[in-house]
C-alpha cells in the first residue's frame, strides 16, 4: 500500500472531496458513467504529494543498480519489499 | 537507489539473488524465520556486496541516521573493498525476472487502486467521508501495472473500422484484469482469483468517432469475482486460525481510447472499474473491515521510465 500520514495533505484531500463529492452527487458516485468518469477518477488517482517519492530517479532491478554504481564507484541504498516498490506492496 | 521486490531476491538463486541474499544475512532480519522469513527493508551496501547498515522503517529520521552512518563506513574503504571484481560483473540478460517479459510492442497500463468514500454504514456517499479509524489506511491507495501483448490487442478492439460499430469483446483479457487487477490490494497485497472463482466477466468495446485512421473507443462491462474458502485475515495474529470465510470484487467498467491504426498503437487509454470489494485476506488489512464498501481502479497508459516496466504484482496469474 501506499500512503501519506501528512496532516496537511489530509486537510487537501479533505477539502477536495468537499468540493468535487458535493458537484459529483450520491447517484452520480453510485453510477459509473461518461458524466461521471472524470471526478470518479480524481477520487481514485493518487495526488501530486501522494506521488512525491516517485521523483527520486529510482533503478527498479537490483543488478542494474548494482552494476551502476559499480562504475560509478557509489554505494547503494536497496529499498526491497514484498510486492516491488514501484508496482503493488 | 534502487527499489525491487525482495521475495525474489531472498529465495531465487542467480547472481542478482545471491548478492542480495549476501547482504540480508547481515541484516535486520538476518536468520529470522518467524513470524515470516522476509527480509523486506532498506539495505546500505557496496557494489561488491559488503553490508554497510540496514533497517525496515518508514520513520524518515532513522532512515536518514542510516544512510548517514553507513555512507560514514563506506568512506573508510578501499576501491578494492567496494567495488566488484570485473568477472563479476554479470550480463543483466542472463538473470530470469519478469520485466524481461515486457510486452514492448504491446500495450501496458498504470493501475491504480483506491477506497472510494462511504457513509457510516458502508455504502458511497456524497460526502467524501472516509472509513473509520481515521489513519493512513482511510487515505490507503496501491498501484501495479497490466500488460497485454501486441498479438493479443486485437481482441480489446473492433473488428469494423466504422463510427458506431460495436464488438462483444472475447473476454480472455478482463478475465486477465478481473483475476490479476480487480482485487482487493488497497491496503496490501493480496492473492489473484481463480478462473473457477470468475463470475462474470463481460465488456464491449464502441467507435464512438474516427478520423485519419484515429479512432475513439467507448468501453464498457461487468466484472465479477467471489472466493470461499478458509484462510486468515490478520496478518501475523491470526495467521495459525484460518476461518471459513468468502472475499469478492464486484465492478462495472467504463473507458475511452483513442487507437491508432496506422502504427496500431493506443494513443489514448483510461478505464475505470467501480464497484464493491467485500472480505479480506492475511495482508490486505481488512480484518475490521470486512463488510461490502466501495472500490475504484484506474488504468490508464504506463509512461516510459524504468519503474513503470516493472512486471505485474500477480504475474504468476497471467500464464505467460
Amino acid at each position: 500500500m501506499k500512503f501519506a500520514v501528512v496532516f496537511q495533505l489530509n486537510c487537501l484531500i479533505a477539502l477536495a472531496f468537499a468540493t468535487s463529492s458535493a458537484a459529483l452527487g450520491q447517484q452520480a458516485i453510485n453510477e459509473l458513467n461518461d458524466d461521471s468518469f472524470a471526478a470518479i477518477r480524481d477520487l481514485i488517482v493518487p495526488d501530486d504529494d501522494e506521488l512525491a517519492w516517485q521523483k527520486i530517479p529510482w533503478e527498479s532491478t537490483l543488478w542494474q543498480a548494482v552494476r551502476k554504481a559499480n562504475l560509478e564507484d557509489k554505494p547503494l541504498l536497496i529499498w526491497a519489499m514484498n510486492g516491488h516498490p514501484l508496482g503493488c506492496t | 537507489m534502487v527499489a525491487d521486490e525482495v521475495h525474489r531476491l531472498q529465495s531465487r538463486d542467480d547472481p542478482e539473488c545471491r548478492w542480495f541474499q549476501g547482504i540480508a544475512e547481515h541484516g535486520h532480519y538476518a536468520g529470522r524465520v518467524k513470524p515470516t522469513n522476509t527480509r523486506q527493508g532498506i539495505y546500505m551496501a557496496t557494489p561488491n556486496g559488503k553490508f554497510l547498515g540496514s533497517l525496515n522503517s518508514t520513520n524518515a529520521d532513522q532512515v536518514l541516521r542510516k544512510m548517514q552512518e553507513s555512507l560514514a563506513s563506506w568512506e573508510k574503504l578501499s576501491e578494492s573493498e567496494r567495488l566488484l571484481d570485473k568477472s563479476a560483473v554479470h550480463d543483466p540478460s542472463q538473470i530470469s525476472r519478469n520485466e524481461n517479459k515486457f510486452p514492448e510492442q504491446g500495450l501496458v497500463l498504470q493501475v491504480f487502486s483506491r477506497d472510494l468514500p462511504r457513509d457510516q454504514h458502508g455504502k458511497q456517499n456524497a460526502e467524501g467521508k472516509r472509513h473509520e479509524p481515521v489513519d493512513w489506511r482511510a487515505d490507503a491507495w496501491n498501484q501495479d501495472h497490466a500488460w497485454f501483448k501486441a498479438s493479443e490487442l486485437d481482441d480489446m478492439l473492433p473488428n469494423e473500422w466504422n463510427v458506431g460499430a460495436t464488438r462483444e469483446l472475447p473476454n480472455h483479457l478482463l478475465q486477465r484484469i478481473a483475476r490479476a487487477h480487480l482485487v482487493d490490494n488497497v491496503r496490501g497485497q493480496t492473492p489473484p482469483y481463480q478462473s473457477k472463482q470468475l463470475q462474470e466477466a463481460t465488456w464491449s468495446v464502441e467507435i464512438v468517432a474516427g478520423e485519419n485512421e484515429q479512432y475513439h473507443l467507448r468501453y464498457q462491462g461487468l466484472t465479477e469475482c467471489i472466493a470461499e474458502g478458509r484462510w486468515s485475515v490478520n496478518g501475523f495474529k491470526d495467521m495459525s486460525n484460518p476461518e471459513s470465510r468468502e472475499r469478492g470484487v464486484k465492478t462495472a467498467l467504463l473507458g475511452f481510447a483513442v487507437y491508432d491504426r496506422t502504427t496500431n498503437r493506443f494513443l489514448e487509454f483510461e478505464l475505470i472499474a467501480n464497484g464493491t470489494r467485500w472480505g479480506g485476506t492475511q495482508y490486505n488489512g481488512r480484518a475490521d473491515d470486512l463488510d461490502a464498501a466501495p472500490i475504484g481502479y484506474y488504468f490508464k497508459l504506463a509512461g516510459d521510465r524504468p519503474s513503470e516496466r516493472v512486471a505485474p504484482e500477480l504475474f504468476h496469474a497471467y500464464g505467460w
